[in-house]
């Protein structure tokens, strides 16, 4: 499809049409199906009225399904839009929400709480999985919360985007030995434990918590997609974009701002998810070609839920007695977006004029 | 600008505010319910309080017993039940347990057959459940983090028993309204300790007679085999574990092992008072052990593991005297069924010990956990 | 018709000192006025400054002393918002936008007058029409900016600038790595933008002979930082070529508004013959490093080109025809063969003369 077509304001409101049909579907698949069997009649009364017969076959829906279901499409487009964020801002493809390490500061975050045995600030560490999960998201987000906030304080001397991509990738890669010191140090049930946070999951939520993630997500879904027009003009480059009237500074830190805390946010109630926030804007600038991020961001948005509920699906695939590790599917899927997008920039500078 | 931060505060408040409102109820140990306390002789993970004819169980915090971790409320299914939270009635008939270490209870008690659900464990030995497995009377229901929580939901379970990992994520169970009770047996210091939680579980059960009846026993004979080893005048040295990642994992002075190992008339070469243990490396267990008399080793290999199995995996094992003296203790968690039974038996187990360091005291003893390391010369 | 006298200057420059902090001053006391309507080329020798001046100007770093004034007001006083309707830059930044077609591009400059969300009122989407238009980018506006060619893809910045709607518009070497077509073309589209718009256009270039011929104002920037401004005429006669070519091998021809290389020579060729033939044949001696002159052959080796119904090169040694030849090449290697020979050598010397084999 050639790009005049794919440019054009038509194809995209029937892009647009289409993939909000397919998300609704893939909200519908994903509530309706799971390892129990429940008939299809019955899923949709029990949305309807809010209750079943069946007790059982209630909790299960609105219990376990619709938390779950809510879950993956937040983090979606929360992580979907942190990524398109941090690729605009620094130019590069092959950026994604972790790139200035705020999924590493809440690594280490629950880390030092599962891991470094005894009391901090008065909370017995060792009860705390089964007493809720609460210190578990707290930690995480405070992990990530300081190392935005180091980010943003230093990006401001820093002044260059370059600075503070590195700065961000050491972050990243201090918070890690920091966990591996911690790791080698600890109990083996411990140290097992930290494992299984990091290997994310879209169903550590009840309802009540799984509403609350969505509501902060669509806020600085929004607030994010406010940015459009900065997002739009430091994409030029930062001299064009001073020159443009943008106040450059000023624009770079609302970006990283909203793309981090989206990025803690998820990364607070999922564990780290890896490869949505890479792929889901590679996939939309595949399909609609502009560079004006009123539409990038929106269709980041649907897309970003259109491609986690299908991940979610996947590694529930009914009849599978294990369900798969999120992390597993999405490489799965990410994956081969990112090596296309790469093969494709290699194929342009190599064919020349 | 502003306004935008202020959005930033906002929520992050409201986050915190949740979290707050969940973490405040740390509960402390009060004694509101009142009824009289049946004691345990040994286990300090739970206490159980009894009012005509309604049982409580405090599960309680291994290392700041004043915490409480769980409560449950036990009615019987033909009286009343009261209006207390957390109530379970009993004797149950539908049981998640969700780590393997658990079936020994009920295993003991003859209650498999309330089971319908478990973790999926790499190696399952009782014959049981894997029948009921086959038929489908019983589920497999993920690893421990990755639990398929519809799954259990639609099981529709009376209690789910679960191994309290620090990473949570049993948010997720609890939000569908299922009752989860921590068992934190294997947090217990003493064998004894442990084998009294057979007891907590023969509440839920309706067993509690007999459960009383299967522990005096099991105190009775361990105390006797106790005894026994302690005359002995000389106590061989033992050591414990093996190199994982690196690290070697040494039980502390006070942990659960060095129990049994005092207890069979042997010297543990530890002597802090540490109830966990420390990670060292090669040279610091190497210094400490080198000329200990017994190696107790506790592996996950193929079968037939034997000296050849243990040099390749790093061939310093070999420097050990215990090992040129072929005195080294080997359970093979793929061969015998160690994590479904041991809880229950420390009698045999402490039996186990003994005919290694004192095979004079029980000549006949048939082994049940440990065997000695077999030894193979290398083909050249 | 722009006048000498700049009376309203769109922008003045007035002792203004250009460099990286105090310890690192690259010029100092820079005095020149920009007018509308007029296309200017900054030209100097490397490392004079002239990138620093350009940037200093866009205020993309800051000036040391004096002052710039732009449409009436400082330019430090301005706010980047004031100062992107005044000013529209074309850099040599490599414009990286995923995505991005040439509609867009332009559309971008319309920034600093769009609403909240960017989105191009009737007004702005006419403006990025009309600057597609008049760059002649308007048939590739929905092209992808990576698939252009390099001169599209500064037509297409050209007109974001114009896009931009500013009084003054700045370039950094807009023309390097274009073929001269490219050039004279880019070069043609900013005259216009300069003329027809009445826009101030300043552009840094090594393209000294397009400057020479298309812009109407010249910026000099000499070695050891002083600027001189004037007409590409006037600057001509006032010798500030000559002194920006001091020590070069270069030379302007100000008859011909054409630059010379100069070479150093070895030998002189005295000549018979005029015309085409002789211009031609005395470059190709040059680059040899022999003179050829219409000076009378007295002895020794010299050049005589003979135009009978064909064209033949001659050379002699006194009165001796030592051999002849059609080609260029042939001639002048053969000179110089004879001319470097070692029984030849002394004779040009002066030496006793000998017979030669």
């Amino acid at each position: 499809m050639d790009i005049e077509v794919r440019n054009s304001t038509a194809y995209w409101r029937v892009i647009l049409v289409i993939s909000i049909v397919l998300a609704i579907l893939l909200i519908g698949l994903n509530l309706a199906l799971g390892s129990v069997y429940i008939p299809l009649d019955e899923v949709v009364s029990t949305f309807i009225k809010g209750r079943s017969s069946n007790i059982v076959w209630e909790n299960i829906l609105i219990r376990t399904r619709l938390p779950q279901t809510i879950t993956a499409a937040s983090a979606g487009m929360g992580l979907g839009i942190a990524g398109l964020m941090m690729q605009t801002l620094f130019r590069n493809p092959l950026a994604g929400p972790s790139v200035l390490g705020i999924s590493s500061g809440a690594s280490l975050g629950v880390a030092i709480v599962v891991m470094a045995s005894g009391q901090l600030f008065g909370v017995s560490l060792s009860s705390i999985g089964i007493l809720g999960d609460a210190t578990i998201i707290a930690a995480s987000l405070a992990g990530a919360l300081a190392v935005l906030l180091l980010i943003l304080s230093l990006s401001k001397r820093i002044g260059g985007t370059l600075g503070v991509l590195i700065l961000g990738v050491m972050v990243g890669y201090m918070a890690s030995s920091i966990v591996g010191i911690l790791k080698y140090y600890s109990k083996e049930a411990d140290v097992h434990s930290y494992v299984i946070w990091g290997l994310g999951s879209f169903s550590r939520l009840a309802l009540t918590k799984a509403y609350l993630f969505a509501g902060i997500t669509i806020i600085f879904s929004f607030l994010s997609f406010l940015l459009a027009k900065q997002l739009n003009i430091i994409s030029l480059g930062e001299r064009y974009a001073a020159n443009l009237g943008v106040k450059v500074g000023r624009a770079r830190m609302l970006i990283i701002l909203f793309s981090g805390i989206l990025t803690a946010i998820v990364t607070a109630f999922c564990g780290p998810i890896v490869f949505i926030g890479l792929a889901v804007p590679h996939f939309v600038k595949l399909l609609i070609r502009t560079s004006n991020h009123i539409y990038l961001v929106a269709f980041t948005a649907v897309f970003g839920v259109v491609i986690s509920l299908f991940c979610n699906l996947l590694a529930r695939l009914p009849g599978l007695e294990v369900t798969l590790p999120i992390n597993s599917v999405t490489a799965f899927i990410g994956a081969p977006v990112v090596i296309s997008v790469i093969m494709r920039k290699r194929k342009a500078t190599t064919d020349g004029e | 600008m502003n306004l935008k931060k202020s959005y930033l505060l906002i929520a992050i408040s409201a986050l915190l505010y949740s979290c707050a409102s969940e973490m405040g109820t740390t509960q402390k140990l009060t004694s509101e319910f009142g009824g009289k306390e049946v004691k345990m002789r040994y286990a300090k993970g739970f206490k159980v309080y009894e009012k005509r004819g309604i049982y409580r169980i405090l599960i309680l915090n291994p290392i700041d017993s004043t915490e409480v971790l769980g409560d449950v409320t036990l009615t019987s299914r033909t009286s009343q039940s009261g209006n207390l939270p957390n109530t379970i009635q009993v004797p149950i008939k539908r049981a998640i347990c969700l780590s393997s270490t658990q079936i020994a209870y009920f295993a003991e008690l003859n209650s498999i057959g309330r089971i319908v659900g478990i973790n999926s464990s790499d190696y399952l030995f009782n014959k049981e459940v894997k029948e009921r497995i086959a038929s489908k009377k019983v589920m497999r229901l993920g690893k421990e983090g990755n639990f398929d929580v519809e799954k259990i939901a639609g099981l529709n379970p009376e209690v789910v028993f679960v191994s309290p990992i620090k990473a949570g994520g049993y948010d997720a169970i609890k939000g569908l309204g299922l009752q989860l009770v921590p068992i934190t047996a294997y947090d217990e210091t003493t064998p004894l300790a442990r084998a009294e939680w057979i007891k907590m579980i023969a509440l839920f059960t309706g067993q509690e007679e007999e459960a009383c009846k299967q522990f005096d026993k099991v105190e009775q004979e361990y105390l006797k085999l106790k005894k026994l080893a302690s005359k002995v005048k000389y106590r061989p040295t033992v050591f414990s574990g093996k190199m994982k990642d690196g690290s070697w994992y040494v039980p502390g002075g006070e942990s659960f092992y060095s129990h049994y190992f005092r207890d069979a008339g042997a010297d543990y070469i530890i002597k802090d008072s540490d109830k966990g243990g420390s990670t060292v490396d090669f040279e610091t267990i190497y210094q400490k052990a080198a000329h200990c008399d017994y190696w107790r080793l506790r592996t996950s290999s193929p079968p037939n593991f034997n000296s050849q199995s243990l040099l390749e995996e790093d061939n310093r094992y070999g420097m050990f005297d215990a090992f040129k003296n072929q005195k080294v203790m080997v359970v093979n968690l793929r061969e015998t069924p160690y994590d479904e039974v041991n809880p229950v038996r420390p009698h045999q187990m402490l039996a186990d010990y003994i005919s290694f360091f004192h095979p004079e005291l029980l000549p006949n003893h048939k082994r049940l956990f440990y065997k000695p390391l077999t030894y193979i010369t290398p083909r050249n | 018709m722009e006048s000498n006298h700049d009376s309203n200057p769109i922008v003045s420059l007035s002792n203004v000192s250009i460099g990286y902090g105090s310890s690192k001053r690259v010029a100092s006391n820079l005095n020149a006025t920009l007018s509308r309507g007029s296309l200017t080329c900054l030209l100097g020798a490397n490392g004079t400054g002239k990138s620093t001046l350009i940037r200093t100007i866009c205020a993309l770093q800051p000036m040391l002393e004096g002052s710039i004034v732009l449409d009436g007001v400082e330019v430090s006083h301005l706010t980047a918002q004031q100062l992107s309707k005044r000013l529209s830059i074309v850099l040599t930044d490599r414009l990286d936008v995923a995505n991005a077609t040439v509609e867009e591009l332009v559309s971008y400059g319309r920034s600093p007058y769009t609403g909240f969300l960017g989105r191009l009122s009737d007004h702005d989407k006419k403006m990025v029409d009309y600057s597609l238009k008049c760059c002649q980018i308007g048939h590739k506006r929905k092209e992808l900016l990576a698939n252009l060619s390099d001169g599209e893809r500064q037509k297409a910045v050209i007109a974001k600038a114009m896009a931009q709607d500013t009084p003054l518009i700045v370039l950094d070497e807009p023309t390097a790595f274009l073929d001269l077509p490219t050039r004279v073309e880019i070069m043609q589209l900013l005259r216009e933008l300069a003329t027809s718009f009445n826009k101030a256009i300043l552009m840094s270039t090594h393209d000294m002979e397009l400057a020479l011929q298309m812009s109407d104002k010249l910026w000099i920037m000499q070695k050891g930082g002083e600027l001189q401004a004037g007409s590409p005429e006037d600057l001509q006669l006032s010798g500030a070529f000559e002194q920006l070519f001091h020590q070069t091998n270069v030379k302007l021809d100000i008859r011909t508004g054409l630059f010379k290389v100069s070479y150093n020579f070895n030998h002189t060729l005295p000549t018979v013959g005029h015309g085409f033939h002789f211009v031609l044949l005395r470059r190709a001696f040059a680059r040899k490093g022999i003179k050829l002159d219409h000076s009378q052959p007295t002895e020794g080796i010299w050049l005589k080109i003979e135009n009978l119904d064909r064209t033949r090169y001659l050379i002699y040694f006194d009165d001796t025809l030592i051999s002849a030849h059609q080609q260029v090449d042939e001639a002048v290697t053969m000179v110089d063969y004879y001319l470097k020979s070692p029984s030849l050598k002394h004779l040009i010397d002066g030496s006793p003369k000998q017979k030669t084999t």
